[in-house]
């Protein structure tokens, strides 16, 4: 099963690619916004980051459970990839929208549902990747990250919730992701990004997976790396 | 021994042990009143524009609070190996966790009651109507950060920098409980009353709370 | 247009760096296991390296 994971990764890969190539056509192609001009443009890469971290972080809520139930370690490893692939997505979405931020409203950070929302979500993650990190015994450390990868799902409605009703305004702009109401020509690009975005997490999904296999067997034969 | 038999000996194990030390207890309650003191000699009037604001520093403090009351169990857990003793607890352990929870829970509405009135006397808080809605808010809020922190000192029990990781993983997962709490406490001292929905909401996560932990406690406590 | 650089270059950046990171790794553990002498692409399911290799120690413990 495993390898025919990493086998599927390679395609991802391919496939991530040749999307990456109709992507950028599209984005160079697209025209620029009437009233922002062409900084609307980071949309296209901004909005696309958005479903592979939370992808990731659901990802990281499956492999916990499949790991408490079945006490194998490969879906430990899901959750593990999941969670380190959807942080750097998590990143890139908090770092590319205060750049469109800074560039339309003259702030890095003004106060917002999604913007607070994705920042507390990081946080959650980078909690897990810590405890991964620094809990005693392998064993433990993942049965703890499966508990806090769960928990850390089943929290996501309840933190929008709060950071709703802690806020005032939102200043996203309330064009659904997938472009519905967006002319073709700059859906396009968004959609070929989207689809692009979500080839590429396979891609590093598939890897970051397959590297933490190979660390395990490393460990197992002996080897005299150090973990991690 | 039964469950509810297991819980209730690790409930009253625990609180023996807070009466007959009285650290714990005795350094949440020290800590919250020099914090209190501190913001009432650095804070300036209260104004009709500032005073939601104070509902929200009281669930700050207590935050802090219980997370110095939650690092020193984790320090006596640690040294006396009393986890590993609870693990061999003839039952299911999701029983330990909620003996454990409760007698965190009580500890922490102690230091509830205490800082609010801490609150009322230095800066003025005036409870009077509002005591209802804000006991309301105090429980659920307390059965949250107790569920919350009794599962995630478990888990930094058997890790590397204890002390730091436990804030760590207990600041994102209270978000929820610290804001939906704190906007409750201000709505009812407003003298609005609080809609169903926030009441409905906390206490949902509470729930989601106690069971997450009571279904892998077993696993928690495995090693 | 600055910004707009800025922002595409930090994702690209980072998304190419972490992939080729991953590729480094990648690359050296399969090095390391090789040399160990437990080839990696021969050893059979990764998912079970106890059948690939009988006699070493089970990596978990159920």
């Amino acid at each position: 099963m495993e390898k025919r994971i990493v086998r599927v990764g390679h395609w991802f890969g391919a496939l991530a690619l040749l999307g990456l190539g109709l992507w950028t056509v599209l984005v160079i192609s697209a025209p620029p916004e009437r009233i922002q001009g062409v900084v609307q443009k980071i949309l296209y890469v901004h909005v696309p980051c958005v479903p592979p971290a939370y992808l990731g972080f659901i990802l990281t809520a499956i492999g916990g459970l499949g790991y408490l139930r079945t006490r194998r370690a490969a879906w430990d490893r899901l959750a593990l990839a999941g969670a380190e692939v959807g942080i750097v997505f998590c990143t890139l979405i908090v770092v590319s929208g205060p750049i469109w931020a800074k560039a339309v409203w003259g702030h890095w950070w003004v106060w917002d549902l999604r913007l607070t929302m994705t920042l507390v979500l990081w946080f959650l993650y980078v909690a897990y990747l810590f405890i991964r990190a620094l809990a005693f015994g392998s064993d433990t450390a993942r049965t703890f990250a499966a508990v806090y990868g769960i928990a850390g799902t089943a929290v996501i409605p309840f933190v929008h919730y709060a950071v709703r009703l802690a806020g005032g305004s939102a200043m996203h702009p309330s064009t659904p992701a997938s472009g519905g109401t967006l002319p073709a020509s700059m859906a396009y690009p968004l959609l070929a990004g989207l689809g692009t975005f979500l080839l590429v997490f396979l891609y590093l999904l598939t890897r970051r997976f397959e590297v933490a296999g190979l660390e395990s067997r490393l460990l197992e034969a002996g080897g005299s790396s150090e973990d991690h | 021994m039964t469950g509810p038999r297991i819980a209730l000996a690790v409930l009253w194990k625990d609180i023996r042990l807070d009466l007959r030390t009285r650290d714990r207890l005795g350094h949440m309650a020290v800590f919250s009143a020099l914090v209190v003191v501190l913001l009432s000699i650095a804070l300036p009037t209260p104004t009709a524009e500032t005073r939601p604001w104070l509902p929200v520093l009281l669930w700050v403090v207590l935050l802090f609070a219980s997370l110095l009351g939650l690092t020193r169990s984790l320090q006596t857990e640690t040294e006396e190996g009393a986890l590993a003793v609870l693990t061999l607890a003839p039952c299911d352990r999701g029983w330990v966790f909620l003996g454990k929870g409760a007698a965190n829970l009580i500890a922490l509405l102690g230091i509830e009651v205490w800082t609010a009135g801490l609150f009322s006397v230095f800066l003025g808080l005036a409870w009077g109507p509002a005591l209802p809605e804000a006991i309301w808010a105090g429980l659920l809020g307390g059965v949250g950060l107790a569920a919350l922190g009794t599962m995630l000192t478990t888990m930094a029990t058997s890790a590397r920098f204890r002390e730091f990781l436990l804030p760590v993983l207990l600041f994102p997962l209270a978000l929820p409980v610290l804001v939906i709490a704190s906007r409750a406490t201000a709505e009812a001292l407003d003298g609005r009353s609080v809609p169903g929905l926030w009441w409905g909401a906390l206490a949902l996560y509470d729930w989601v709370f106690v069971v997450i932990p009571y279904l892998t406690f077993d696993y928690l406590l495995e090693d | 247009m600055g910004y707009l650089l800025a922002a595409y270059a930090v994702v690209l950046g980072t998304l190419s760096g972490y992939a080729v990171r991953l590729a480094r790794r990648r690359r050296a553990l399969l090095a390391e296991l090789t040399h160990a002498g437990h080839d990696p692409r021969h050893g059979g399911d990764l998912a079970s390296p106890r059948e690939a290799e009988p006699g070493s120690p089970g990596e978990i413990s159920s």
